[in-house]
């Protein structure tokens, strides 16, 4: 049994991303195997949340085993999509070609190879005081028993999870299904939600989290290779001292790595942030044509629309923060010294916040006039 | 307008807690402002940071998020739009690119001393198992089981078991939740009252509320008492018997109860 457990794991955690991930980035110019990893999380995210909200609204007791008949296929279907497009646009070669050449130059540094060792020693040591201790936090007792229950009883939230009465559907939570993703993964890893919640999770959204901090410093750091290794470093330090108070996000990502609201923090905003500077790269570029520019925002449209997943709160910060990077890119305008408001970032960071007014207006919708009334 | 700009000010007060990061991260822009040469870097770490911090300061947003998004509780996760880690970090490394192993410590010695450790050792406790939930807690659930297929069983446990036990086993309910027991939640609820924040457990008064035939099936079957409890009599003259102990705990099983359970479903397909 535990060796499924491991291989699903590993498909669910590794490969599906990857190939999920790789079915949208691969048709960029701008392009990476960690920044597909990272997205293709995003994008399983959109295709889940597509399924199960749906099902959520519709279904007798809001069936979950629904959910694992229809996602499954969706995803493998997407995964297979990945891998053609990935061979047939060079993007897996290119990336093979890229990781060789960043690991010869880490290997030939001696400087470069202690920094990155320590990073990896700094990370495992994150992952082993995450594992071995326990942070309290109450809200474990909704979010966390809100996927067991799903796992248990499949059915998705038809009950109070502090008493198991039966309950009306919550919608400001509901609509959040990032505990249905888990209770999902729970179910066809053969894995107790709650232990995959405080002993699996945090190995996987830790170092996603870094790869997305990373992938941000390795294109901010461009052409000073050599520090990204210190950037990375420098992050974990931060994370690991970052609990300053109860409400950073370094500290929702260690004392409750598992909730939507750290994922929101600490990989969706930060994936934000990273997708806006490669459109920033394609709107500020002559050589780029209307159509790369138009698939850079398409990220941004699926960054949005993953939001809705994790709290409908991340789905207001990404629309501000969208909006607002579009209007700076309009005020920046294009090339250097050139002062002049374009209107087509605002009009298209606008356009990509689509997905979140449609997630806002069916939370508005079953808040003001009830659930199935 | 006055005190929206307070509430403002108070929530970044608060975030900032009892470390420097917040201080880190202003010197950091200040800095990038100052030398930042790239377009793209001050695109993504000086100007959207700026523009996201003057939406959050703004009185008017502010106004629009507590009115039609969220509780003021919640206003300070506005600030995460605010990239802190990843701008104080990049000034880092370009602070130190001229001597980077000395200038690595440095910033490693910077943010040790300006942050606060995570797991410190009044905040955190040693896991007992791969739920991160105390072992007894998981021994008294195994114990709480149904004589008749298909029929939840609701427990009565302590404050301390309150929020694990479920995340272990959904198939047991509780009498009172978390609702109950958070203070500022405001709610009253007469099971808690009674069974947890009376001095002395009266068991007639206890057993009069979770053994009441309007409960029907949902009577209680399991009761966990702390080794200790003052209790105004022993719970085995009224009928429990005690199954198990563990970590400090015993728990009492209810006969009558179950015997009310299997009177309400006789002739039912449950009984069959």
């Amino acid at each position: 049994m535990i060796i499924l457990q491991i291989l699903m794991c590993i498909l669910l955690f590794a490969a599906a991303p990857l190939c999920m991930g790789m079915a949208v980035v691969s048709g960029l110019k701008v392009r990476s195997l960690p920044f597909a990893y990272a997205f293709g999380f995003l994008v399983m995210m959109v295709s889940f949340e597509i399924v199960t909200v749906p099902i959520l609204l519709l279904t007798e007791y809001a069936n979950f085993h629904y959910v694992i008949y229809i996602y499954t296929p969706i995803m493998l279907a997407i995964c297979v999509f990945g891998v053609i497009r990935s061979l047939k646009s060079g993007f897996l070669e290119e990336a093979a070609r890229n990781l060789n050449n960043a690991l010869a130059r880490i290997v030939s540094s001696r400087e470069q190879l202690v920094v990155w060792i320590l990073a990896g020693a700094v990370l495992i040591v994150i992952l082993v005081l995450t594992l071995t201790r326990v942070i309290f936090d109450g809200d474990d007792a909704y979010y966390v028993v809100q996927s067991l229950i799903a796992q248990q009883k499949g059915t998705m939230y038809s009950s109070n999870p502090y008493t198991g009465r039966a309950a009306a559907i919550d919608m400001r939570h509901a609509l959040a299904v990032f505990p249905m993703w888990i209770a999902y993964v729970g179910t066809v890893s053969h894995i107790h939600a709650t232990v995959l919640c405080h002993s699996v999770l945090p190995v996987v959204f830790i170092p996603l989290t870094l790869i997305v901090y990373g992938q941000t410093g390795a294109f901010l750091l461009k052409d000073k290779k050599e520090l990204t290794g210190y950037f990375v470093l420098f992050i974990e330090v931060f994370i690991l001292f970052g609990r300053v108070s109860l409400y950073t996000p370094e500290t929702f990502l260690i004392a409750r790595t598992w909730q939507g609201k750290s994922v929101a923090a600490n990989v969706l905003l930060p994936m934000t942030f990273l997708v806006l500077w490669v459109v920033y790269t394609y709107e500020s570029s002559e050589d780029a044509g209307l159509k790369d520019i138009r698939r850079a925002w398409i990220l941004v449209a699926i960054i949005n629309a993953s939001a809705g997943i994790f709290s409908s709160l991340a789905v207001v910060l990404t629309c501000v923060i969208q909006v607002s990077g579009g209007v700076i890119m309009s005020v920046l305008g294009r090339g250097p010294g050139k002062f002049k408001i374009r209107w087509r970032p605002v009009l298209y960071s606008c356009l990509c916040c689509i997905p979140g007014f449609v997630y806002m207006l069916l939370y508005l919708y079953y808040t003001y006039f009830g659930w199935r009334s | 307008m006055v005190d929206n700009i307070k509430d403002v000010f108070r929530v970044i007060w608060e975030f900032r807690g009892s470390g420097f990061l917040l201080v880190l991260y202003v010197a950091a822009l200040i800095y990038l402002f100052i030398t930042e040469k790239n377009k793209k870097t001050r695109f993504l770490l000086c100007y959207l940071p700026l523009l996201l911090l003057l939406i959050y300061l703004c009185p008017v947003y502010y106004r629009i998020y507590v009115l039609g998004i969220d509780a003021v509780g919640t206003y300070y996760r506005n600030l995460w739009m605010i990239p802190v880690a990843v701008t104080v970090v990049y000034a880092a490394c370009r602070a130190i690119s001229a001597h980077r192993i000395i200038g690595g410590v440095i910033v490693c010695a910077v943010l040790v001393l300006c942050g606060k450790f995570t797991y410190s050792a009044a905040e955190s406790v040693r896991a007992e198992n791969a739920y991160h939930i105390p072992q007894y807690v998981c021994e008294l659930a195994d114990e709480m089981t149904q004589e008749i297929e298909g029929v939840e069983v609701y427990a009565c446990v302590p404050l301390e078991m309150l929020f694990y036990l479920r995340q272990y086993d959904t198939g047991i309910c509780l009498l009172y939740g978390r609702e109950a027991v958070e203070p500022v939640w405001g709610y009253y609820d007469e099971y808690y009252e009674t069974y947890e924040l009376a001095e002395t457990l009266d068991w007639d008064k206890m057993l009069d509320l979770s053994r009441s035939p309007e409960r029907g099936i949902g009577v209680v079957t399991y009761f966990v008492v702390p080794e200790g409890r003052d209790m105004d009599s022993d719970p085995e003259d009224h009928g429990l018997i005690r199954v198990a102990d563990s970590g400090g705990y015993i728990l009492y099983k209810d006969t009558v109860a179950i015997e009310h359970i299997k009177e309400v479903l006789k002739d039912t397909l449950y009984m069959k």
